[in-house]
C-alpha cells in the first residue's frame, strides 16, 4: 500500500493534481492509468516508472517460459513493443496495463519459442545430478521454513528443476502454469492475458499440470536429462 | 478379490496415465459429474492414483513458493535506454520520451532559421572540388552517454554491460557523431520523409569527417569499424577541447522530430534561397561555393568552427 501511495504521489507530480482527480483512484491500476496517459504524451519519467514497476515480473514470466539465456533481451523487446503500441492502448472495462503488458510478454515468449522451432533446451544441471530420493513431487516441493545452506541449495536446485521441467512443455502449457501457478494470477486475469475463456484456462491448466508432473517424475527418476 | 486388486495397483500401470488429466481436473473442480463416479471407482482400487491425487492437490501451493528469478540490476536501465532510442528512431509510432518537458521549445525559433539555412547551404556548393556525400543524414542521430560504446555493427550501441540496445531502432549512430553527453539520449536531428538528400557535393578545402563512414554503412557490406573503446574515452577529449562539429551536427542541434515537422514551412523558404543561390553560382562561378564552405573561412557563410580541422582524408 505504501508503494501505491508513493507511486500515486509521483504520478500526481507528473501529471498534476487536476488530471489526477479525474481518475477514480482505487489501487495500482489507477496509478498505472495516470502513468500511461502521461507516457502517451511523451513523459519519459512516467514510462520509466512503469518499467521500474513491471520489469521484474515480466522478466520472471519470460525467464520461466524461454529460459535464462534470452530472457533479458526479450524483456527489453517487450517494453519496446509496449511503447510502440502505447498510443493504441485504451483503458476499457477491466483491462489494465498490467494485463496488457503481460499479454505482450506471453505472446513474445510464445513467438520466441515458435521461432526456435523446437522446445527450448534449458542448459545446466541435470535431474540425474540432483540425486533426489524416491519421494514424490509433493514431498520434494514441500515448503520448508528452514534457512540452512543445505535447504537453500536444495531450493535453488529445485527452482532449476522446475524451470527445466517447464521447458519440456508446450508453449501454451508453459504459459498457463507460469501465469497461474508460478505468478499466482487469478484465472480471470490469466484468461484475459491468454485471450481465451476462463474454462479453457482451467482445462488447459489441468493438462499442463499433468504433463508437468509426468516430466518432473521422469526427471526425478533420472530418466531424463535436462540441461539448465 | 478387492484386496487383490488393491495389491496389484500399488504401482501405476499404463492405464493409470489416462486418469492423470482427469485427476488434475478433479483438483481444479472442473471434472464433469458423469466422470466423477468413474474416477472415484478407479481411485478406490488404485493406491498409486490416490497418491498422485494427493500430490496433485499440493502441487499448486508448492509451485507458488518457487522464488521468482531475479533480473540483473541494470536491466531496467537497459530497457529505458532501448525505449528511448526506439522513441527517437520512429517518432510517428512511438511517443517521444522527453526528460524535461519544453527543453526544445526555446530553441525552436532559432533552429528554424538554422535548419533552413544549413540544409540548403551545401547545395550551393556543388561545383567545388572535393566530393562530400554525408553532409545530410536522413537517419536520426543520437547522442549517447559517455559510458556507452558504438558497436562495430552500424546503428548498434553497446552499453557498459556489453549489451546491444538498438535491436529495433532505425536510428543510425555513428562514431563520429555519438559523443559523451551529460544528459540522457536526445534527439539531434530529423529529416522529414520525402525530403531528398543532398546530391554529392564538391567543395574545396576540408572534408567533413563523417563522409567516408556514411558511404560504408549505407552499403551494409563493409560496416564501418567503430572504435571499440568507450565513447567517452575518445570523446572526452572532445569535450575538454571540443573540435568543431560537422555541418550535420551543427545543423541538427536543438531540433527534434516534431520541430522538424514544423519547419516544413521553412523549407519552402529555403527553396527560394536555393533558387537565388543557384543563380548566383551561375553568375559568379565556382569560387563562390568554395569560399562558402571553408576555403576562406573568414569570408564564408559557415564559420570556421563548423568545419572539422582534421577531416581531410588522404584518399581525397
Amino acid at each position: 500500500m505504501a508503494r501505491e501511495d508513493q507511486l500515486l504521489s509521483k504520478a500526481r507530480n507528473l501529471v498534476g493534481s487536476d488530471a489526477l482527480e479525474q481518475v477514480e483512484t482505487e489501487g495500482a491500476d489507477d496509478v498505472d492509468r495516470v502513468l500511461v496517459e502521461a507516457a502517451k504524451l511523451g513523459d519519459g519519467e512516467a514510462y520509466s516508472q512503469l518499467v521500474d514497476q513491471y520489469h521484474a515480473r515480466v522478466y520472471g514470466i519470460i525467464y520461466r517460459m524461454c529460459g535464462a539465456a534470452e530472457a533479458e533481451d526479450i524483456t527489453q523487446d517487450v517494453f519496446v513493443r509496449a511503447l510502440r503500441a502505447l498510443r493504441s492502448f485504451q483503458f476499457q472495462g477491466q483491462a489494465s496495463f498490467r494485463t496488457w503488458l503481460y499479454r505482450i510478454a506471453v505472446n513474445a515468449a510464445i513467438n520466441e519459442l515458435r521461432k526456435r522451432g523446437r522446445r527450448s533446451q534449458v542448459v545446466g544441471s541435470s535431474l540425474e545430478e540432483l540425486q533426489e530420493a524416491e519421494s514424490g513431487i509433493a514431498e520434494r516441493l514441500a515448503p520448508d521454513t528452514s534457512q540452512s545452506p543445505e535447504v537453500l541449495l536444495e531450493r535453488k536446485e529445485l527452482q532449476h528443476a522446475v524451470h527445466a521441467a517447464l521447458s519440456k512443455l508446450t508453449p501454451k502449457h508453459r504459459a498457463v502454469i507460469t501465469l497461474v501457478d508460478l505468478e499466482g494470477l487469478p484465472y480471470e486475469e490469466a484468461a484475459r492475458i491468454l485471450g481465451c475463456p476462463t474454462g479453457t484456462v482451467k482445462s488447459r491448466l489441468a493438462r499442463a499440470r499433468a504433463a508437468f508432473a509426468r516430466v518432473f517424475q521422469r526427471y526425478q527418476q533420472g530418466k531424463m536429462r535436462i540441461q539448465i | 478379490m478387492a484386496r487383490q486388486e488393491v495389491a496389484k495397483s500399488k504401482h501405476r500401470s499404463e492405464g493409470c496415465l489416462r486418469y492423470e488429466p482427469l485427476l488434475q481436473r478433479l483438483v481444479l473442480g472442473i471434472l464433469p459429474k458423469r466422470k466423477r463416479s468413474f474416477v472415484a471407482a478407479h481411485l478406490s482400487k488404485c493406491k498409486a492414483c490416490r497418491e498422485y491425487l494427493r500430490q496433485a492437490k499440493r502441487l499448486p501451493a508448492v509451485l507458488a513458493r518457487i522464488p521468482a528469478p531475479v533480473p540483473s540490476a541494470d536491466l531496467a536501465d537497459q530497457i529505458k535506454g532501448a525505449c528511448l532510442v526506439a522513441s527517437l528512431a520512429s517518432p510517428r509510432e512511438v511517443p517521444i520520451l522527453a526528460w524535461g518537458r519544453g527543453a526544445y521549445a526555446g530553441a525552436a525559433a532559432a533552429a528554424l532559421l538554422l535548419f533552413t539555412a544549413l540544409s540548403y547551404l551545401p547545395i550551393a556548393a556543388r561545383t567545388a572540388h572535393h566530393q562530400l556525400s554525408a553532409v545530410m543524414y536522413r537517419e536520426p542521430v543520437v547522442v549517447v552517454p559517455a559510458s556507452w560504446e558504438v558497436g562495430t555493427n552500424p546503428g548498434r550501441l553497446v552499453q557498459p554491460a556489453g549489451r546491444s540496445v538498438l535491436p529495433h531502432s532505425r536510428a543510425v549512430v555513428r562514431p563520429g557523431i555519438a559523443r559523451a553527453a551529460a544528459a540522457p539520449v536526445q534527439r539531434r536531428w530529423y529529416t522529414p520523409p520525402g525530403r531528398p538528400t543532398a546530391p554529392p557535393l564538391q567543395v574545396s578545402g576540408r572534408i567533413l569527417q563523417t563522409a567516408p563512414q556514411r558511404q560504408e554503412t549505407r552499403r551494409g557490406d563493409t560496416p564501418a569499424r567503430a572504435p571499440r573503446g568507450p565513447v567517452g574515452s575518445g570523446l572526452a577529449a572532445q569535450e575538454t577541447s571540443p573540435p568543431p562539429p560537422s555541418i550535420a551536427e551543427t545543423s541538427v542541434d536543438g531540433i527534434n522530430g516534431r520541430v522538424a515537422h514544423g519547419v516544413a514551412a521553412g523549407v519552402l523558404a529555403g527553396a527560394l534561397i536555393e533558387h537565388y543561390l543557384a543563380d548566383a553560382i551561375a553568375r559568379r562561378g565556382t569560387d563562390l561555393a568554395a569560399a562558402s564552405l571553408g576555403a576562406s573561412p573568414e569570408a564564408a557563410d559557415v564559420p570556421a568552427s563548423r568545419v572539422s580541422p582534421d577531416a581531410v582524408p588522404a584518399a581525397m
